[in-house]
């Protein structure tokens, strides 16, 4: 039953002790010392149960808010792996060639996925084609292009691998680029005239104005955000650009759909693997973020009871495989319906690590945590630490 | 004397009984969000028998009047309560925290001092000379630009052309007094840049205005040096209202260490409250406000006293 939301917890942590400020839990380190706002130190456990390792004994962890402060600290080799953003791992080689570069990750649950506000009646979005031709504006691989830094790692011979976001995450199930998509794929690819026609018949000749509400935590992704933003507006719709408090009006309005609240948003995309379990809470009436839609238009909080029926056989499903089809059954609905748009995607590029790190980045689990890192060695002749 | 000060400090209880009263209800009735939505987040937000469980437990229900009662009874015997988010004392943080952000900013403003007293005075001296332009040049160039992009400037172009970067493990003074000078010595002199602008104009309209007076001329005839003129003469009078300013000032810049202690990794009262706003940590917020409330005022009082001790002829009854 242990998983990473389901953990297993001492039984002292019920009134015993309080799990806010102590920690107590088993594994190769243990918490040493907290430094509120200014970092973690974890000392190594001497009688965690594998003795065979070789554990790194401390691990100091600063909690470095500031992107640029990252990165000088990175390449100053006071912290050995920067999580440095796509665009500066080139540069970061270029001047320290004697880094290692590692193939990232797919990392879906930082792309946007636009969800619509149906609280008005009058609400563009109510209309299937003013949603479909919202996707149909949106140039995903010029996007994944730019803020993946495809072409600059393609033009020194680096591959790279491009993966548009669906409904189920980037790795979470049939890309729309697959030719057993189906027809519904369309509304996945660039077509501003397709798109003005789906606007015209829907009776929005002229375009249309709307607002859209960015969350206020979010501020590294706004010029994403823009960019959608000035990609939307060839297809003639026009944006109002709101910033929202994230706890208070975002997530009761957008991702509890509490809120009578008309344009759209930008949402975080699916969580890869248990895609299907998201997919429940998300796309099913009954979900705990269920934003709120109806294929009739009348009440969004019904729900589609096709989508219900979807989700739900979905985490009934023992089977992988039968349940992967049936994800990709899914997905072939929702591209047709654009209930909420995915509208990122990402490209497998690339990290830097300093070379005393060994093991990085080889286990890789999508278990958070511990089960990433406990691999990790350090060879303390490679740089930062030594010469050679 | 004593008996001035002694005014002002109870002058100031009901200002401070203001300010909490004000930020009690400001942050309940009047901040957008519920700090019970941000600790339950998306999972319990349905379930009201959590919400309501959660309240009790963080001491939020009851009404507004007697909960503020019962915190301000706590706090005048020192006990800030404990943060709803991670159970921690709030006494106990800001002893670690205030004199962090203290002491940056008085190496901040001591900054500020060393580079614009005789920066304002030079510029006095060589009035309308190449030296007074350049150093006005210089001011406003230093007001105008933003302390927090001159911090990432020199971060950036540090770890660019040097391979540099400012420390970011922490040492307290006690700890390890060498780390903790490394630490602070580059943030304390951005911070401390930023309202040197103001300050070298202020010093030099000043100091025109006290070299003008007869005094000084009288000096001047009298055969005494240039030195002696500026600096024992004429500064003092010209530092009455500068004082002031550094004064008041102070707080001000405490309080905005915040940017740069997000910046620079550093533990102090502005990150704490970045992060307690963010979360809605009533405790963490009431407490703060009251300590920087409670220090503007006695930078106030200070700042009143040493007026007496800078210019004689000032008398307080």
């Amino acid at each position: 039953m242990q998983g990473p939301r389901l953990l297993i917890a001492p039984r002292e942590m019920d009134g015993g002790f309080d799990p806010r400020s102590e920690i107590r839990g088993a594994g190769p380190w243990v918490l040493s010392d907290y430094r509120p706002s200014a970092g973690l130190t974890f000392a190594r456990n001497p009688n965690w149960y594998r003795q065979d390792r070789p554990f790194i004994d401390r691990w100091e962890m600063p909690i470095i808010t500031e992107y640029s402060q990252r990165l000088a600290q990175f390449k100053a080799g006071n912290i050995f792996d920067g999580s440095l953003r796509f665009e500066d791992v080139l540069p970061t080689k270029r001047d320290l060639p004697q880094l290692d570069m590692y193939t990232s990750e797919y990392t879906a649950t930082v792309e946007p996925t636009i969800r619509f506000g149906l609280g008005t009646p009058d609400s563009p979005f109510w209309d299937q084609r003013v949603r479909q031709a919202f996707s149909m504006l949106i140039d995903r691989e010029t996007w994944v292009r730019v803020f993946g830094a495809v072409d600059e790692f393609e033009a020194v011979g680096l591959p790279m691998e491009i993966r548009w976001m669906t409904h189920a995450g980037v790795e979470g199930g049939i890309p729309p680029q697959d030719r057993n998509f189906g027809p519904n794929s369309k509304y996945y690819f660039l077509d501003v005239a397709e798109a003005k026609k789906l606007l015209t018949a829907a009776g929005y000749a002229n375009g249309l104005t709307t607002d859209a509400l960015y969350r206020s935590d979010g501020q590294a992704m706004f010029s994403r955000y823009d960019a959608l933003v000035g990609m939307l507006s060839e297809g003639g719709i026009r944006v109002n650009v709101k910033v929202v408090d994230r706890v208070n009006e975002f997530d009761a309005k957008v991702r509890q759909g509490k809120g009578d609240w008309s344009g759209f948003s930008f949402d975080i995309g699916a969580a890869s693997p248990t895609a299907y379990a998201f997919l429940w809470r998300r796309y099913h009436s009954q979900g705990t973020v269920f934003a709120g839609f109806d294929p009739d238009g009348r009440n969004r909080r019904r729900g589609d009871p096709k989508v219900d029926d979807m989700t739900s056989k979905m985490i009934r499903e023992p089977e992988p495989q039968k349940r992967q089809a049936l994800v990709d059954e899914f997905l072939r609905y929702m591209a047709g319906t654009m209930y909420e748009v995915p509208a990122g995607g990402q490209s497998l590029g690339f990290r830097l690590a300093w070379p005393v790190v060994k093991n990085f980045g080889v286990y890789r689990t999508r278990v958070p945590g511990v089960e990433n890192d406990v691999h990790l060695w350090l060879d303390q002749s490679r740089p930062p630490l030594g010469s050679s | 004397m004593q008996r001035y000060i002694l005014q002002r400090i109870l002058l100031s209880v009901p200002t401070l009984i203001g300010i909490t009263l004000l930020t009690f209800f400001g942050l309940r009735l009047i901040l957008p969000g519920d700090v019970i939505d941000t600790i339950v987040g998306e999972y319990g937000r349905n379930d009201p028998q959590l919400r309501a469980n959660l309240e009790e437990e963080l001491g939020l229900t009851g009404n507004l009047p007697v909960q503020y009662l019962k915190w301000m009874g706590r706090a005048l015997r020192g006990d800030l309560g404990t943060s709803l988010h991670s159970g921690r004392s709030v006494t106990s943080e800001l002893k670690r925290r205030v004199p962090v952000s203290f002491e940056l900013g008085l190496w901040a403003q001591a900054t500020a001092i060393i580079v614009s007293v005789p920066m304002g005075v030079w510029a006095a001296v060589y009035q309308d000379k190449f030296p007074d332009y350049g150093l006005r040049t210089l001011a406003i160039f230093v007001n105008a630009v933003p302390g927090f992009w001159i911090a990432i400037l020199v971060i950036t172009f540090g770890s660019l052309w040097f391979q540099w970067a400012p420390p970011i493990q922490f040492k307290s003074l006690t700890e390890d007094p060498i780390a903790h000078l490394k630490i602070m010595a580059t943030p304390a002199i951005i911070i401390g840049i930023t309202p040197s602008g103001g300050l070298i104009r202020l010093v030099r309209t000043q100091m025109l205005e006290v070299l003008r007076q007869d005094y000084v001329r009288t000096a001047r005839a009298k055969g005494l040096g240039n030195g002696t003129i500026f600096y024992q003469h004429a500064l003092r009078n010209a530092l009455i209202p500068v004082v002031t300013v550094i004064g008041v000032g102070l707080p001000g810049i405490i309080a905005g260490t915040v940017i740069f202690e997000q910046i620079f990794v550093i533990p102090g009262m502005g990150r704490y409250l970045v992060d307690a706003v963010n979360i809605r940590d009533y405790p963490v917020i009431q407490g703060l406000n009251f300590v920087f409330a409670l220090l503007l005022m006695l930078a106030v009082i200070i700042v009143d006293v040493s007026y007496s001790i800078i210019d004689p002829r000032i008398r307080y009854k």
